[in-house]
């Protein structure tokens, strides 16, 4: 007769129906593997279950099970602990390319097309190196766009000069992905992705993000909800376990059904079960991903990646044709999917005649997307989930010029 | 396998100075690698059951972590002869290129290099790169995974006449640090088993230097490496108070309740080696030392060392 046992993990409460919980006998063999909460009948013996949660922690324990009798353990913590993003590993000292600085936030940059900022406390012009600044881009348009944010007053001080604060930022107008730069005195600007929305195309309208600000340095993350699927996803993907994202993802095709849709969420779950080899089971839902949300380049990419994977690569680049006129992809993955095979690709646009000199230099013009694509897939921080990457123009990374380029607040939030 | 060790790297193992100077060992400047290359590509594609391995070491230019790093080969001269990157290796492309009828369906690359981005490599719109494979126009192997010694923009480190980072982690997670046992009983270590605690062993030995570890690809969590048996672990046991470790004797028993050792002294600090398993153990003070006590059965796990390995405390 055999012994039930339940392993419950409160630190997974938002993903239950995932097997992830591990249970080896006595000479560590793999049992079964069960989801947390989930009632498993054993034989009588030693047993140890573990399981490995989304901030990287991994917790075991030994249970005894007996025959008839009902055993229960808990693993790991009360509660969801936040993910962390890996920090960004680089100093201005560091910087080989794209080592745009800040200066001086006074001063007037010709390029921005941006309408005034005019917040509730107003604007203010300061040189503390503890300030920082905030600003929105479409990636679709390439302009500055205009969002509505708040930030949490009760910053705290982390060591020395260095100090954490969230800002909470509601999804602007455009229907397009939105980027986010970050700037201090003293380091590069700092672009991020943002995972919002566009209004009325899904359920995320406002994230949060939290910023470590030091004089000189500037690092954004993004903060997950740890009751959100999509924060369980993105931490195994950002501790490397895959098995346990793909598991998690099986179902992510729920994101895209109901009353309100969660494209986001569900794309995080189409790149791990892309990366695991298991997209061909999930290709019905993954192909709505991308015909639905067109203002999201990494549906079209996801289907791109696994078209290709089947050799089907004529389909594949017209996919990825796709992805690149709608933008900038959101995930960092789906930037090194669509930078890979720009790379690959060995048609280019015509050459460029030079008119009247039969003898000069023919010189090739590149597609303008691509070329700025593959200047800025370089330069992206890729074990970060969201597109992460320095520059003070966000649209010419590899362009904009540090010494001559400053930053005013026309556009820009400056908060002290 | 394909050498160019530096001077230093000589002067400092002369292991390697033996190997390197037999002559057996092709260096790994660009016509020995692109003729390497073409060759590995050849046995590889025998039959699709084998199993390809590319590891390459030294200095990158990142790209992206499905290209990999444009490794510059030892005869590199920056564009002196001809095309900046002639004498370089295209681990990327080389992953796109290892597909088609006949080729591995399991593949692994490892890439032990710095990955950052130069600024002389920004000037320029497309970079030639010298050695590389033609791609097919074909379906990719089922398993591909690609694992970078360091992240993006940052440099991958080791100590000369020791190896890097990454190399003596990735041998160590080989051995057993990486293994983990399926249904029947196998210790394998697979492409899911391998990421974290390679991340983790790199991570400590690289300290200060906060060397991260980074995986692209695709990974279906394919074996890599089988051990012939299953690990033999130490396992260490200590007790608390400390002084009572003159009188303190240790007896084990597996999972099933067979004795493995009985009254082993503690003093000096044993280690007891036992097959990886779950164990139960109990300390018996001897001879009777008020205020110690015996202890009561003391459930532990004895699993390859993770990093920073702690031992087994006994309140007694």
């Amino acid at each position: 007769m055999k012994g039930p046992l339940t392993i419950d993990v409160p630190a997974l409460g938002a993903v239950s129906g995932a097997e992830l919980v591990a249970i080896r006998d006595s000479d560590l063999r793999l049992v079964e593997r069960v989801a947390p909460g989930a009632r498993v009948e054993l034989d009588p013996g030693l047993y140890l279950a573990s399981v490995a949660l989304p901030t990287g922690e991994r917790f075991s324990e030994q249970v005894e099970v007996r025959e008839g009798e009902p055993s229960q353990i808990m693993l790991g913590p009360d509660a969801a602990m936040p993910v962390s993003e890996p920090p960004i590993r680089k100093s201005v000292g560091d910087w080989q390319v794209g080592d745009e600085v800040v200066e001086d936030f006074r001063a007037v940059t010709r390029d921005y097309n941006a309408p005034v900022y005019v917040g509730a406390e107003g604007e203010h012009w300061t040189e503390s190196g503890r300030a920082w600044s905030l600003r929105l881009w479409s990636t679709r348009t390439g302009k500055v766009v205009r969002g509505q944010w708040g930030v949490e007053t009760d910053e705290r001080e982390v060591s020395g000069d260095a100090r954490v604060v969230e800002v909470e930022i509601t999804a602007p107008g455009p229907r397009a992905v939105v980027l986010a730069q970050f700037a201090v005195v003293g380091s590069p600007v700092w672009n991020i992705t943002l995972p919002l929305a566009p209004p009325g195309e899904g359920s995320r309208e406002r994230c949060r993000v939290r910023i470590r600000v030091a004089p000189g340095e500037v690092e954004p993350s993004i903060v997950l909800d740890p009751r959100d699927r999509a924060y369980a996803v993105s931490g195994y993907l950002a501790t490397g376990r895959l098995r346990e994202a793909s598991r998690l993802s099986e179902d992510a095709e729920r994101l895209l059904q109901g009353k309100v849709q969660d494209p986001i969420g569900a794309a995080v779950g189409a790149y791990a079960l892309l990366r695991s080899g298991r997209l061909g089971d999930h290709l019905g839902w993954t192909r709505n991903l991308m015909d639905w949300f067109e203002w999201l380049p990494d549906g079209a990419i996801i289907v791109a990646a696994h078209t290709a994977s089947e050799g089907d690569h004529e389909q594949a680049g017209r996919l990825y044709d796709e992805a690149l006129r709608r933008g900038l992809p959101l995930f960092a993955d789906g930037l090194s999917l669509l930078a890979s095979h720009l790379r690959g690709r060995v048609d280019r646009a015509p050459v460029e005649q030079a008119s009247g000199q039969g003898d000069a230099p023919r010189r090739p013009r590149p597609r303008t997307r691509a070329s700025r694509l593959l200047a800025l897939a370089p330069l992206a921080v890729y074990d970060r989930l969201l597109v992460t990457y320095p520059g003070s123009h966000p649209m010419r990374p590899g362009t904009s010029l540090a010494s001559r380029q400053r930053i005013t607040s026309r556009g820009w939030r400056v908060f002290e | 396998m394909l050498l160019s060790p530096s001077a230093l790297e000589l002067a400092e193992s002369p292991e390697l100075a033996a190997e390197a100077g037999t002559g057996l060992v092709p260096r790994a400047w660009r016509a020995e690698v692109e003729q390497a290359l073409f060759a590995w590509k050849k046995d590889c594609e025998a039959r699709d059951d084998n199993v390809a391995v590319l590891y390459v070491a030294g200095h990158g230019i990142e790209l992206n972590k499905d290209d990999g790093v444009i490794l510059l080969l030892a005869d590199f001269d920056g564009g002196r002869a001809g095309p900046m990157l002639a004498n370089a290796l295209d681990t990327g492309n080389v992953r796109r290129g290892m597909t088609g009828s006949g080729m591995p369906n399991k593949q692994f690359y490892f890439v032990d290099a710095c990955r950052v981005q130069p600024a002389a490599a920004n000037k320029y719109s497309d970079l030639a790169v010298g050695v590389r494979l033609d791609v097919p126009k074909l379906g990719g192997p089922s398993s591909s995974p690609m694992y970078f010694s360091a992240a993006s923009g940052a440099s991958a480190y080791g100590l000369v006449g020791k190896g890097t980072y990454f190399e003596q982690a990735l041998r160590a997670c080989l051995d057993s640090l990486a293994a983990e046992p399926d249904a029947t009983g196998a210790w394998r270590v697979t492409e899911s088993s391998l990421i974290e605690p390679l991340r983790a062993r790199v991570a400590e030995l690289s300290g200060e230097y906060g060397q991260q570890v980074l995986q692209g690809g695709v990974s279906t969590g394919a074996e890599i490496h089988r051990l012939r048996d299953r690990p033999v672990v130490d396992l260490r046991v200590e007790v608390d108070p400390a002084a009572a470790i003159a009188f303190a004797k240790a007896s084990v028993r597996d999972g099933r309740g067979a004795d493995v050792v009985a009254d082993v002294p503690l003093d000096p600090p044993a280690k007891i080696p036992v097959p990886a398993g779950l164990y139960t153990v109990r300390v018996r003070i001897d001879p009777a030392t008020p205020p110690y006590k015996d202890s009561p059965d003391f459930a532990c796990v004895a699993e390859p060392p993770r990093p920073r390995p702690d031992p087994v405390v006994i309140q007694v």
